[in-house]
């Protein structure tokens, strides 16, 4: 059976995801023999890492152009990116790109993914169709699936975080990578964590003034933990290179030091610096204005466990951030017969895990299709999962580096927007916590509607159960144990019509 | 054409876009002025006025050239909404085009000669 074969609708094997867990688990799973479908929302494969330049020369080639430093960012000669496209033009990968997951079920021998195409379901629908006649197939069957589904980013709100100008720092670093455009001519990069440092090089290269890199954690704590990565030359080596960009610019990096605040008529223009203490708490007296036209805040990725959610798989949270992830065995095995999970959706990492992980799901998926046999699987996983595990360790270091405190909930103020969708505020969800008993995110939710809207709480989530932990008193909630969202994207009524009815447009 | 630099060719402190550099794939039309190695330009219109756009480009990365960072008014308390996380994930980027959608900007790529407007639903409480 291919995907060529008579039921175009019914393939063996099926990647959710482009990045770099999805393209290494389907060229593993095809150099085992088995036809591999992929399937990404974006109009290119690549993911947040390998994003490619959507315009200009070389337009689609995932990383084959980086950002103008080639900071942070996949390159040309990457092995995962070269043995894909390689398996894309034999025709051993069949990518259906600007196509996503929208729902998706286990059932007995297999899963039925429901798909609505588009660079967005409302955009160049028709020219995608005519080019591709088997897009149109709303409905894919497929005996095992891997989920590869990424993170995005996490940001903590403050006040002023919903003007226009605040941006996360993952946008930032998209729109410079696939777009060739600034966020604007003089920002500041803040939040906390590695990836910070990138964005800002990145964006100095280009020409905006970065005012300022804001690191909210303490240098003390991050130098504790120095010795642990310093066995890691390739990644020390790549953090020097951007802090060598950094000086060049003149760009001042300052640690223990948040944005507490934007402002501006309309759209940001100037942001509040504040030293922070050692708890992430704000101290009085220390804040500067700072005029900008961007911000861009990131405080990591957070998980994307939507699609394993609806198809059953059970979640466990992150031991690092707390975040709800797909629980997976040795073999990238979720708890679901067949459907397997690699790279952010498993716990965040970076792209280096990722392609460990998704090589692993590629063999332990041929393996339950008989491709391989045990033995095979045993040996060809053998360097992936010491990689692996070596890999894992040093993203957990990291993560205890970056590890939060929990003072910075100080800095919001009354009216500051916690949910974005449902424009619910702080004052609002300290109500439902101190008022009206809600002793989570589930009920303060229900109480509230925060995290109702659009983005399924994917914005604040995190915010939102480190709120109920500091205004009940009471330890973080396990968040794993939260519900699942209906749908994982906007779909075009009649992709719906088949489905519940009552799903209206929010 | 031979790559060129480009932030070279470009002085304009306030033009946000960069052209990445030129991959020696050939010549590229619309080579020529600050935006080299783009290709052509096309315009669509928003709110009222004439955007131009470069082919691949999405409709927020052509409107945040253009200068337009608020892309719509929030339901409920009607509070400026631009670009957030670039990635089509929190919707706070919604357009309509050609009185279709409400699209992302940040995902759906800018075509000729068409009508993108603000996507603007007030919300009760
Ligand atoms: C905005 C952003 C920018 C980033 N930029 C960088 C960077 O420059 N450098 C760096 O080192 N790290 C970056 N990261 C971190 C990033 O998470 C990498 O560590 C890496 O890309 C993770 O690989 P992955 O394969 O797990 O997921 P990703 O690379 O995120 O790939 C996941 C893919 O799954 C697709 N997908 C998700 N849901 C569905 C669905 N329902 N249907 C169909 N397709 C779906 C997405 O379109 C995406 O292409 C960025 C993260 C974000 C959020
Ligand atoms: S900017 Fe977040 S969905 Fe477009």
């Amino acid at each position: 059976m291919s995907p060529g074969s008579a039921d175009p609708t019914r393939v063996p094997a099926v990647v959710v995801g482009a990045g770099p867990a999805g393209m290494a688990a389907a060229v593993a799973l095809a150099e085992t023999g088995v036809p591999v479908t992929v399937l990404d929302s974006y109009p290119h494969p690549g993911g947040q890492y390998h994003r490619p330049r959507a315009v200009g020369p070389g337009a689609g080639r995932a990383g084959v152009v980086a950002a103008p430093t080639g900071a942070g960012t996949g390159t040309g000669d990457d092995p995962t990116v070269a043995a894909f496209r390689h398996h894309l033009a034999v025709g051993t990968v069949h990518l259906r790109s600007s196509t996503t997951v929208w729902s998706a079920s286990a059932e007995e021998g297999g899963c039925t993914l429901r798909l609505t195409t588009g660079t967005d379901p409302a955009a160049g629908t028709a020219a995608h169709a005519a080019a591709d006649p088997d897009r149109d197939a709303a409905l894919l069957h497929a005996e095992v699936v891997i989920i590869a589904t990424g993170a995005t980013d996490r940001v903590l709100p403050f006040p002023g975080w919903d003007l226009p100008g605040v941006c996360t720092a993952g946008g930032a670093q998209a729109l410079l990578k696939g777009q060739g455009i600034r966020v604007g001519t003089r920002a500041v990069v803040a939040g906390s964590g590695p990836f910070l440092l990138p964005v800002a090089a990145a964006l100095a290269e280009a020409g905006t003034t970065v005012a300022a890199v804001a690191e909210a954690q303490h240098a003390a704590v991050i130098a504790r933990a120095a010795p642990r990565i310093a066995g890691h030359l390739d990644v020390v080596t790549e953090g020097l290179g951007y802090a060598r960009v950094l000086a060049r610019h003149r760009v001042p990096v300052r640690h223990a030091t948040a944005v507490t605040a934007a402002a501006g008529d309309g759209r940001v223009e100037e942001v509040t610096l504040q030293r922070l203490d050692e708890q992430w708490r704000p101290v009085p007296g220390t804040e500067q204005r700072v005029a900008v036209d961007a911000a861009c805040v990131s405080f990591g990725f957070v998980p994307q466990v939507g699609l394993p959610a609806l198809l059953g798989c059970a979640l466990t949270s992150d031991p690092v951030w707390g975040d709800p992830v797909v629980a997976v065995d040795s073999h990238q095995h979720t708890c679901v017969d067949r459907v397997f999970a690699a790279g952010e959706s498993t716990g965040v990492g970076g792209a280096a895990v990722a392609v460990e992980e998704g090589a692993l799901a590629g063999l332990a998926a041929a393996h339950a299709l008989g491709a391989i046999d045990v033995g095979a699987l045993r040996d060809r996983g053998a360097p992936h999962r010491r990689s692996r595990a070596r890999k894992q360790a040093f993203a957990a270091t990291l993560g205890r580096m970056y590890r939060r405190g929990d003072g910075w909930v100080h800095w919001l103020a009354d009216d500051t927007l916690i949910c974005r969708c449902e424009e619910v505020d702080h004052a609002s969800v300290r109500h439902a916590v101190t008022a009206l008993g809600a002793v989570d995110q589930r009920s303060v939710k229900l109480t509230t509607r925060c995290g109702m809207g659009r983005c399924q709480a994917r914005m604040c989530g995190d915010a939102v159960a480190a709120l109920v932990a500091h205004h009940s008193g009471a330890p973080a909630d396990d968040r794993a144990a939260l519900s699942t969202p209906t749908v994982l994207a906007p779909v075009r009524l009649r992709e719906l019509a088949a489905l519940s009815p009552e799903y209206e447009e929010p | 054409m031979p790559a060129r630099d480009q932030r070279g060719a470009a002085p304009d402190p306030t033009d946000l876009r960069v052209t990445p550099p030129a991959e020696g794939s050939g010549p590229v039309r619309g080579d020529d002025g600050p935006h080299g190695g783009r290709g052509t330009p096309f315009t669509f219109r928003h709110d009222g006025r004439t955007v131009t756009a470069y082919p691949g480009e999405t409709i927020g990365a052509a409107l945040l050239a253009a200068g337009v960072r608020a892309l719509r008014p929030s339901g409920f308390d009607a509070r400026p909404r631009g670009l957030f996380c670039g990635i089509g994930a929190c919707f706070d980027c919604l357009v309509t085009v050609d009185g279709d959608g409400p699209v992302r900007a940040c995902l759906a790529a800018a075509a000729p000669d068409t009508e993108v407007e603000v996507h603007d639903v007030p919300r009760q409480r």
